[in-house]
C-alpha cells in the first residue's frame, strides 16, 4: 500500500482524495473495500518516515482543505527498488496489477518490461515444478501437490499475457518494433 | 525395394478397407468394357465363328442347286475343272414341312448316307448322323422347334425320331436355312437331314432339287464361278443356281444388323455412365487421397513417389477390370451374334484391334474419372491437407442475395449445387445417358408395334425379338449404373455438405428440409440431362433404326419417372444422414 | 547426426505472407533464429501468432516468402518439392496436434513407413521400427492400428514415425494439444530422454507447462519474435512455500 501511494505522488504532487480515486478506479470492484481513512493514514505515516513533504494545502470553493503531497529523494529511491525487486513466486495478483499502473504513472519503469521480467520468472519456477512434476510418477503425494504448483504457475503466466498484450498497446515505444 | 514395398503396403490396405469402392471401380469399368467389346467383337465373332464352322465341316465354296435329276456326269466334268478342287453330292433334296409341338415350319430335307463326302460334311453336336427312319435336325432349327434328340418330329406328315442335331456351313443360319427351294421366290425356313432313301420316299412326286458342294482351289476366287460355267458350257440340265460362301455369311451378320448398333451406342453410354461412376467415387476420394499425400509428403515422400503409389493403385484395378470385361465381352459375343445356334460359337480369343480399343476405353475411363483427380492430390498444399480436408470455399454473393427469398430447402439446394458445380454436371450427364437409352428402348416399341406382321411373326421374330432383347439388356445395365451413379453422387454431395447442412439444423432446420435440399440439388441438374438426353435417344435411334417417335405421353411418362427416381435415390442416402444427431457430425469433425 | 558446433537449424530474415494489397497478412515477419545442436526450443505465443507457420518453413512443408531456411548447413528454403522430400525424410522428423498416422498401416508399419521410402532395406526398418516401439513403450502394440490405440500411444507412434530415420531435428506442432495430462507427461518425458540423447527439438505450443521443459523459450507474437528466453532456476521450489508459524 505505501508503495503504491508513494509511486502515484512521483509524476506530480497530489491530495489523499485524488489518490483514493486513483486507486478505485485501478481496482474496479475489488476497492470497494479500501475505505478513505486508509489511504490519509498511509500518508502520514510516510510523511514520518520522511519519504513524502507537503508542498501546499488547496482550499476549494467547497468542501474540506484538501493537503498535497509530494515525494521526497528518499521516496523516489524507495519507489525504484520497490519496481526493480521480484515480486517472488507466491506474489498476488492485485498487487502485481498496481504495481504496473504504478510504473506507469510514474514513470519509472516500463510496465512491459516488468511484464518480461515477471514472465521469466514464472516461467523459470514453472520449469522447475514440471521437472520436478515429471520426475515423480502420477499418484504420489507430491506430485498432487506440484500439480497444483504448476497449474497456479500457469494460470498467471496467462494472465501476464494479457497482462503484455494490454500494456504494450498503452506504452507507445519508440521506433522499435 | 523399401519403397515399393510401402507402395504395395499402402495399397493392399487401401483396397481393403474400402472393398466398396475397389468392387464399384471394378464393375464400372468391367462393364464399359464388356460393352465395348461386344460392340466391337460382334462382326468379328460371326465372321470368325462361320470359318470355324467352315473349317470344322470342310463347308463348300460354291453351294449349286440344280432341278437336274440325274446331274452324275455333270458332277464329273465340274472335278475336271482346273479351279475345282474337290465336289460333293449330288444329294437329293426337297422342300417340305417340319413340324413339332403343334407347329409346323417350312424346312429343306436333305438326303444324305452314311458316307463322309469330300465337301460339307456337318458337325453332328447331338445325338448320331442319319440312319433310316430318324431325322437329323439343323441345330439352330432344333432350337426354333424346341425338340431335342428323342423327340419325334413330322417331315411332310410323317411322324420320326430326332436322332441328331448338326450344323453346317452350307446353309445360313435359321431362318435363312431352307437351300432345297427351285426356282421362284425363296422361303424362309430350317434345314433337316434324312437318309437319301427315306428322303425319296418321303419326297414321293416331288422332284426335288440336287445339291452339289464345291471346294475351290482358291477360296477367295468365288466372284464371277457360275459365268466362268456358263462360259465354258459346264451347266447341268434345266435350272440352276450357284450360292458363294460370301453370300451365306452376310445373311449370317443380317442376323445382327439390329443388334450391333444398340451395343455399339449402347457401349459408348455405359462408357459415359461408369465415367460418372468413377468421377463420384473419386470425388468421395479426394479428401483421403490429399490426405493420404500429404502425409506421405510429411513422412518424405516425393511427389513422383506419391503419383506413382496412387497411380499404380488405379492402373492395377484398370488393367485387371479391362481383362475383365475383355474376358466377358470375348465369351458373351458370340452368343449374341448367334441366337439361331447354327454356328460353331465357341470363343476365341480376342482380336489386337478389340484389346487395343477396350484398352484405349478403359484407359480413358480411368483417366478421367480417377487418375486425374488423383494426379492433383499430389499437387495440393501440405498444409492445407492437413488442416482441413478438401474444402475450396467459394463465394457467390449475387447468388445468396438472389436466392435469399427461396423457401429454405430450395435456398440450401441451390447454394449446394453452387458450390459444387462439377458435381451438376455428373448429375446431368448421368440423367442424360438413361434418358437417351430409354428413349431409343422407346422408340424401339413403337417402331415394333407399326412394323409388318412379318417381322413381328413367322420366321423372322428369332432377329426381331434378339435385337429387343440385346436393347432391353442394355438399357438395364445403364438404368442399374445410373441408380448407382444417383445413389453416389447423392451420398457424396450429403458426405461433403456434411458440415454445412449440420450446422443449419443447428439453426433450426428440419431433417425434411435438409433431405428436400440435398434433392433439389440433384434434381436440377437431372431436368436438363433428361432434356437433352432424350432428344438425343431419339437422334441415335433414328440414325441407326427407322425414324419412329414414341408418343408424347410415353417420352414425358419417361421424364417425370427417370427425374422421380433421382429424386427417392438422392432421398435415400439424404435420409439416413439426417438421421444422425447434429451434434456427432460436429465432433466427429475435428 | 552433425557433431560439428555449427547450428542444427537456422533462418535468417525469415518471412512469410498471405494474400496482397489491403488483406496482407504477416504470418512471420523477419525472424531471425539459430538452434545450437541437441538444443529444445519451444515457440510460445497466442493462436494466430504464426508459430506454426515458423514450424512449416523450417521443415520445408511450406515456402517462405523471404529470407532463407538452412538446415544442418544447407540452405533449404529454395529446393524444389523433390529435394525438399529428400530431405524430410533425411534430416526431419515431424510430429502433429493430430497426429497425421496412416490409419490404414500398423504402428509399426507406420514407423516403418519414412525408413522404406527414404530407401531402408525391409529388414533394416522392421529392426529400427521395433526399436522405437521398445523405446516409446509400445513394443506389444506393434500390430495395433491407429484406431485401437488411445491418443498418448498414436502420438508416440508419430515420435518413433519422426526418429526412425535418424533425424537432425524433429518438428512437433502443439505435440500435446489434443491430449490429456496423463498423457502429456508420458510426452514430456519421451522429449526429455530425447534431449538427454541430444536430439534436437522445436517444439510449437501454447500451453506453457510444456514450454517450461525446454533449454530455451521463443515467445512469438504477430509474426515476430516478442521474447527469446532460457528458464532459469528461480529461488527453488521450497520458496513456495511460506512458512507462518
Amino acid at each position: 500500500m505505501q508503495d503504491v501511494v508513494l509511486a502515484l505522488l512521483v509524476k506530480a504532487p497530489s491530495h489523499g482524495y485524488d489518490l483514493r480515486g486513483r486507486l478505485a478506479a485501478a481496482l474496479g470492484p475489488l476497492g470497494d473495500e479500501l475505505n478513505p481513512g486508509q489511504v490519509y493514514v498511509t500518508l502520514g505515516r510516510l510523511e514520518k518516515a520522511g519519504l513524502v513533504v507537503q508542498v501546499r494545502e488547496d482550499v476549494p470553493v467547497r468542501g474540506p482543505r484538501r493537503r498535497v503531497y509530494g515525494v521526497t529523494e528518499a521516496g523516489l529511491a524507495r519507489v525504484g527498488g520497490w519496481l526493480g525487486e521480484s515480486a517472488g513466486p507466491r506474489a498476488d495478483v492485485a498487487e502485481f496489477h498496481l504495481k504496473l499502473i504504478a510504473a506507469a504513472e510514474s514513470g519509472l519503469a516500463d510496465p512491459v518490461a516488468l511484464v518480461d521480467d515477471r514472465r521469466r520468472e514464472l516461467m523459470g519456477a514453472l520449469a522447475e515444478t514440471q521437472r520436478a512434476v515429471l520426475a515423480y510418477g502420477t499418484g504420489a503425494e507430491p506430485a498432487l501437490l506440484l500439480e497444483g504448483v504448476a497449474l497456479r504457475l500457469q494460470a498467471d503466466l496467462r494472465w501476464l499475457e494479457a497482462c503484455g498484450r494490454v500494456w504494450a498497446a498503452r506504452t507507445p515505444r519508440g521506433g522499435d518494433a | 525395394m523399401g519403397q515399393l514395398l510401402a507402395a504395395w503396403r499402402l495399397i493392399r490396405r487401401d483396397l481393403r478397407r474400402h472393398p466398396g469402392e475397389t468392387l464399384l471401380f471394378l464393375l464400372a469399368v468391367t462393364v464399359a468394357a464388356t460393352a465395348l467389346t461386344l460392340g466391337v467383337a460382334t462382326d468379328d465373332a460371326v465372321t470368325t465363328a462361320y470359318a470355324k464352322t467352315r473349317a470344322a465341316t470342310a463347308g463348300p465354296d460354291i453351294l449349286m442347286t440344280t432341278t437336274d435329276p440325274d446331274p452324275a456326269d455333270y458332277v464329273e466334268r465340274l472335278r475336271r475343272i482346273p479351279e475345282v478342287r474337290a465336289v460333293g453330292g449330288p444329294f437329293f433334296a426337297y422342300d417340305t414341312t417340319v413340324g413339332a409341338h403343334g407347329r409346323s415350319v417350312h424346312a429343306g430335307a436333305e438326303g444324305r448316307d452314311g458316307t463322309r463326302p469330300a465337301v460339307d460334311r456337318p458337325l453332328v453336336t447331338s445325338g448320331g448322323w442319319v440312319r433310316p427312319g430318324g431325322v437329323v435336325v439343323e441345330r439352330g432349327f432344333a432350337r426354333e422347334l424346341e425338340v431335342r434328340v428323342g423327340d419325334r418330329v413330322t417331315v411332310g406328315g410323317r411322324e420320326m425320331p430326332v436322332v441328331g442335331t448338326a450344323i453346317s456351313a452350307a446353309t445360313g443360319v435359321y431362318p435363312w436355312s431352307d437351300r432345297a427351294q427351285g426356282p421362284g421366290p425363296s422361303d424362309w425356313g430350317g434345314m433337316v437331314w434324312l437318309t437319301d432313301e427315306d428322303a425319296r420316299a418321303l419326297a414321293g412326286d416331288d422332284p426335288g432339287v440336287r445339291l452339289i458342294q464345291v471346294k475351290l482351289a482358291d477360296p477367295d476366287a468365288t466372284d464371277g464361278f457360275g459365268d466362268r460355267l456358263r462360259e465354258r458350257g459346264v451347266v447341268p440340265d434345266g435350272w440352276f443356281n450357284v450360292l458363294r460362301w460370301q453370300n451365306i455369311l452376310r445373311t449370317d451378320t443380317a442376323m445382327i444388323q439390329g443388334t450391333r448398333p444398340t451395343l455399339v451406342v449402347g457401349g459408348t453410354l455405359l462408357a459415359v455412365a461408369a465415367i460418372v461412376t468413377l468421377t463420384a467415387l473419386a470425388v468421395g476420394r479426394t479428401a483421403r487421397d490429399n490426405r493420404r499425400a500429404a502425409l506421405l509428403k510429411v513422412v518424405g515422400a516425393g511427389p513422383g513417389t506419391i503419383t506413382a503409389g496412387l497411380l499404380a493403385q488405379y492402373l492395377l484395378l484398370t488393367v485387371l477390370a479391362t481383362a475383365l470385361g475383355l474376358t466377358a465381352g470375348t465369351l458373351a459375343a458370340p452368343h449374341f451374334v448367334d441366337p439361331s445356334d447354327g454356328l460353331l460359337n465357341t470363343a476365341s480369343a480376342p482380336a489386337p484391334g478389340t484389346v487395343l480399343s477396350a484398352l484405349a476405353l478403359a484407359a480413358a475411363v480411368a483417366g478421367t474419372g480417377a487418375i486425374g483427380p488423383a494426379l492433383r492430390a499430389t499437387r495440393f498444399s501440405t498444409v492445407h491437407a492437413l488442416a482441413d480436408p478438401a474444402h475450396l470455399l467459394t463465394h457467390h454473393p449475387r447468388l445468396n442475395a438472389v436466392t435469399a427469398y427461396l423457401p429454405t430447402s430450395l435456398l440450401l439446394g441451390v447454394r449446394l449445387l453452387a458450390r459444387r458445380p462439377g458435381r451438376a454436371v455428373l448429375a446431368g450427364a448421368g440423367a442424360a445417358a438413361t434418358a437417351a437409352m430409354i428413349t431409343a428402348l422407346l422408340a424401339w416399341y413403337t417402331a415394333l408395334a407399326a412394323a409388318p406382321d412379318a417381322l413381328r411373326f413367322g420366321p423372322l421374330e428369332v432377329r426381331t425379338d434378339r435385337t429387343g432383347q440385346t436393347l432391353l439388356a442394355v438399357t438395364l445395365t445403364l438404368v442399374a449404373l445410373s441408380t448407382l451413379n444417383t445413389v453416389l453422387l447423392g451420398w457424396s454431395t450429403a458426405v461433403q455438405a456434411r458440415r454445412a447442412l449440420t450446422i443449419s439444423r443447428t439453426l433450426g432446420a428440419t431433417p425434411g428440409q435438409v433431405v428436400t435440399a440435398l434433392c433439389v440439388a440433384q434434381l436440377l441438374p437431372a431436368v436438363p440431362g433428361v432434356a437433352v438426353g432424350m432428344p438425343a435417344g431419339l437422334g441415335l435411334y433414328w440414325l441407326f433404326g427407322e425414324t419412329y417417335t414414341p408418343p408424347a405421353s410415353w417420352l414425358l411418362a419417361a421424364a417425370a419417372g427417370i427425374l422421380a427416381a433421382v429424386a427417392a435415390l438422392t432421398a435415400l442416402p439424404a435420409w439416413v444422414h439426417s438421421r444422425s444427431p447434429a451434434a456427432g457430425v460436429l465432433h466427429s469433425e475435428s | 547426426m552433425t557433431t560439428g558446433t555449427g547450428p542444427a537449424l537456422r533462418a535468417v530474415g525469415l518471412t512469410r505472407t498471405y494474400g496482397a494489397g489491403e488483406s496482407l497478412v504477416r504470418a512471420v515477419d523477419h525472424v531471425d533464429l539459430e538452434v545450437p545442436a541437441g538444443q529444445t526450443l519451444a515457440v510460445t505465443g497466442p493462436s494466430g501468432c504464426g508459430k506454426s507457420t515458423l514450424l512449416q518453413l523450417l521443415g520445408g512443408l511450406d515456402r517462405p516468402t523471404g529470407g532463407e531456411v538452412w538446415l544442418g548447413g544447407d540452405r533449404i528454403d529454395h529446393l524444389g518439392e523433390r529435394a525438399l522430400a529428400r530431405l524430410r525424410r533425411r534430416s526431419v522428423g515431424f510430429v502433429f496436434q493430430a497426429y497425421h498416422l496412416m490409419h490404414e498401416l500398423s504402428a509399426a508399419q507406420n514407423i516403418e513407413l519414412p525408413a522404406l521410402l527414404a530407401g531402408a532395406s525391409p529388414r533394416t526398418a522392421r529392426d529400427r521400427a521395433a526399436g522405437l516401439l521398445d523405446r516409446v513403450g509400445l513394443a506389444d502394440r506393434a500390430r495395433h492400428l491407429p484406431s485401437e490405440l488411445s491418443g498418448g500411444q498414436r502420438q508416440r507412434v508419430a515420435i518413433a514415425r519422426a526418429l526412425v530415420n535418424d533425424p537432425l531435428v524433429v518438428l512437433a506442432d502443439e505435440p500435446t494439444g489434443n491430449l490429456d495430462t496423463a498423457a502429456t507427461h508420458d510426452i514430456l518425458r519421451l522429449f526429455g530422454e530425447l534431449r538427454a540423447a541430444g536430439q534436437t527439438l522445436v517444439m510449437v505450443t501454447h500451453d506453457e507447462r510444456v514450454a517450461a521443459t525446454a533449454d530455451r523459450i521463443l515467445s512469438l507474437r504477430d509474426g515476430t519474435v516478442a521474447d527469446d528466453t532460457r528458464p532459469a532456476a528461480g529461488a527453488g521450489l521450497g520458496a513456495m512455500l511460506a512458512w507462518k508459524d
